[in-house]
């Protein structure tokens, strides 16, 4: 099993399986073009921690298949379709949790990058304004007239009726 | 242009074609590192922990020490191939990736939510919170975005200036418009928000069933097939004749064998070869049991055993598919083949552009009331109660499905191929697997014979007309009961479609029933 080294950005340097480094699609193509190499690969835009953190789950997931292609019966997934050990994994704060999507985002690791985004999603999801605001600590610049307006603006997005209501004929004609 | 790749004059051409199918958000180091990076050298220590901006300078700024020239001019060379990856143009290539977890509740499992969340940081609350959207680039703000829901979506709206921008880019709602009304078809200038919101009503009406109703008549017996799309509608009748209707005015405009004087032309009962340009005399003879059109022809099929083939732009018989020795029961075809089923137990697979018979399949022990084609697979359902999945290469049968009690009278294709459904005298509709063959789903609701179903794949619903006068729509994903038409029509449905406002249905009582689920909406034009 051969391996690489890859050094980052705080100067560390840390031993990687090749099969492992490639989930790395930027990794993947600079091995392609280079063949072999000796030396370590600088990784200038990630540090050890968020490194190693990333290592770890290109560890997990080596066995992956490879990224299916997009069909349209399967573009209603849902956001909270994540692998039980990937919710784990994602359990950092919130420092780390972006810094991994930005790894993944520079290293071209799509379904860590979407792993990511969809914590964060699910971190929005299903919250008013004010718990957005006090998760992410957030500033409100808005005066309460200007939001007040845009959720009235927005009101149309709330849910409404149950579904399956019999049709009431003498009401429809 | 900004979605000019850019690579270095070293990178040869061919190391283009290796990169990714999927392209990176483009982490715009480029740009932050040219208009924020300051020669001081303080700058250059790891990480500022405290603000999340000043940390991606120093991303950027980082120098790349004890690197041989070669590794370094590489990892050049790499991130420029990265970088060319305009924001439009990466999200318009990025779906969402098949997530291989199995988990399917997240709410079960330890997804970060609102309560996990308020005792992690009421236990640390050292830790830091951060406004992403202040700095983290804007594409993979709109990627997260992409994963919410509409509504969460407009709650990010009030949160902040900043949001409220990330939370109306168009991107994000086009993710969020297809991830919960199916593929919808890309147009530059498209508001994918609005067309959320008309959408969002017109599901409403389809839920509290919101709906005018037309009546078109013209027709003198039973009308037993209809398809249309958005401009006409087409109708087949036991009065032989097939109408072409205006759909905005419910006019008929064209009506194919009402003058028919051809009662003495004997029908082409043998040869597989057509027999192109009749005389435009020649219609056919007796009842119209099926039909189905495209942008260039209309196939219809009879009681006189026989399909013609119509130009749709001028209705004039292109040639005639004679073989059957019975009745033809329903008919579908695609790009290459005309497929038809008859009372005879058969299918006949014919070409599409000549009208030869290419294969005949038989296996079935009672009439074939239904068939419908995808790709290289044929399913068909008959009176014998079984469906039958053939394989149109090999003409062989790969499958029965075995479970309905009684005839069947209709069958449909999903648009993927992977899921059929089938209806008949046994009053339910079953769902089935496709590749396994096992039964899905079964509909319970029907109090008579199913007599015709339409997948509508892209707004998720099922709709299914039966004798017992009721039109019904079914929810495809849950197989709940959305609507519940009854007593338009006086007595059986024969036949019923729908695209994502109407349903048409026709009886027979001679009568085709339009049901508008838009009337009166505004701004209906966004989704057209």
């Amino acid at each position: 099993m051969s391996e690489i080294k890859l050094l980052s950005s705080d100067q560390a340097t840390i031993t990687v399986e090749k099969s492992v480094a490639e989930r790395s699609i930027l990794i993947k193509n600079m091995l392609e073009d280079v063949g072999e190499v000796t030396e370590a690969i600088p990784i200038p835009n990630v540090n050890e921690n968020v490194l190693k953190k990333v290592i770890e789950w290109c560890e997990h997931h080596k066995g992956d298949p490879p990224a299916q292609a997009d069909d349209d019966s399967d573009s209603r997934k849902k956001s909270s379709d994540i692998d039980e050990w990937d919710q784990k994994f994602m359990q950092v704060d919130q420092e780390m949790l972006f810094e991994i999507i930005l790894a993944a985002n520079y290293l071209d690791i799509k379904p860590l990058l979407d792993v990511g985004c969809k914590t964060v999603a699910n971190m929005i999801k299903g919250k008013s304004p004010e718990e957005i605001r006090k998760t992410f600590n957030i500033q409100n610049d808005f005066t309460p007239d200007e939001e007040e307006q845009i959720r009235r603006e927005n009101e149309w997005a709330e849910e409404s009726v149950p579904r399956s209501q019999p049709l009431d004929i003498d009401e429809a004609c | 242009m900004p979605g000019t790749p850019v690579t270095s004059p070293s990178r040869p051409r061919s190391a283009l074609k290796r990169l990714p199918s999927y392209r990176p958000l483009s982490f715009s180091t480029s740009k932050l590192s040219l208009s924020h990076v300051t020669p001081d050298p303080a700058n250059r220590c790891p990480l500022n922990k405290t603000d999340g901006s000043s940390r991606i300078e120093n991303f950027c700024s980082h120098p790349i020490k004890s690197t041989s020239s070669g590794v370094r001019r590489l990892l050049r060379k790499a991130s420029h191939s990265l970088r060319f990856t305009h924001c439009n143009e990466t999200l318009g290539g990025m779906k969402r990736d098949k997530c291989p977890g199995t988990l399917g509740d997240g709410e079960s499992g330890i997804v970060i939510d609102d309560k996990d969340n308020d005792c992690f940081y009421a236990i640390d609350t050292t830790v830091a919170r951060k406004d992403f959207v202040k700095f983290l680039p804007p594409e993979i703000t709109a990627h997260i975005l992409s994963f919410l829901d509409h509504q969460s979506l407009v709650n990010c709206e009030p949160v902040s200036r900043a949001w409220m921008v990330a939370a109306r880019d168009r991107h994000v709602w086009r993710n969020v418009f297809r991830a919960e009304h199916g593929p919808w078809k890309s147009k530059p200038g498209n508001d994918w928000k609005r067309m959320f919101k008309v959408r969002q009503e017109l599901n409403l009406r389809w839920t509290q069933g919101r709906v005018t109703a037309k009546y078109l008549k013209g027709h003198t017996d039973s009308i037993y097939c209809v398809q249309f799309d958005d401009k006409k509608i087409i109708t087949g009748s036991r009065d032989k004749t097939i109408r072409i209707w205006d759909i905005s005015t419910g006019e008929c405009i064209r009506v194919l064998g009402q003058n028919s004087r051809l009662s003495s032309s004997p029908p082409v009962a043998n040869g597989d070869i057509a027999t192109p340009h009749m005389g435009s005399s020649d219609y056919h003879r007796a009842s119209v049991l099926c039909l189905q059109f495209d942008h260039e022809i209309l196939v219809s099929g009879s009681s006189d055993y026989t399909c013609i083939v119509w130009s749709v732009h001028t209705y004039t018989p292109l040639m005639r598919l004679a073989h059957h020795t019975a009745g033809v029961l329903d008919v579908c075809f695609d790009k290459k083949y005309i497929v038809s089923c008859s009372k005879d137990t058969s299918v006949c697979i014919w070409d599409r552009r000549t009208g030869r018979l290419f294969r005949q399949l038989t296996g079935h022990r009672g009439p074939v009331n239904a068939v419908a084609i995808r790709g290289n697979l044929i399913v068909s359902a008959s009176g014998d109660a079984l469906i039958k999945l053939w394989n149109v290469d090999t003409g062989r049968c790969i499958r029965d499905f075995t479970g309905h009690n009684r005839g069947l009278a209709c069958v449909q294709f999903s648009e993927d191929a992977r899921t059929i459904v089938s209806g008949g005298n046994d009053q339910d509709i079953r769902i089935w697997d496709a590749a396994s063959g096992e039964c899905i789903r079964t509909l319970a609701g029907h109090q008579s014979l199913v007599r015709t179903l339409h997948l509508d794949s892209r707004n998720r619903r099922i709709i299914s007309g039966s004798y017992d006068q009721s039109v019904k729509v079914w929810d495809l994903d849950s197989g709940k009961l959305v609507l519940d038409i009854q007593r338009f029509h006086s007595t059986w449905i024969l036949s019923a479609k729908a695209d994502y406002r109407r349903i048409i249905s026709t009886s027979q009582d001679n009568r085709t029933l339009m049901l508008d689920f838009t009337t009166g909406m505004k701004d209906l034009e966004v989704l057209e």
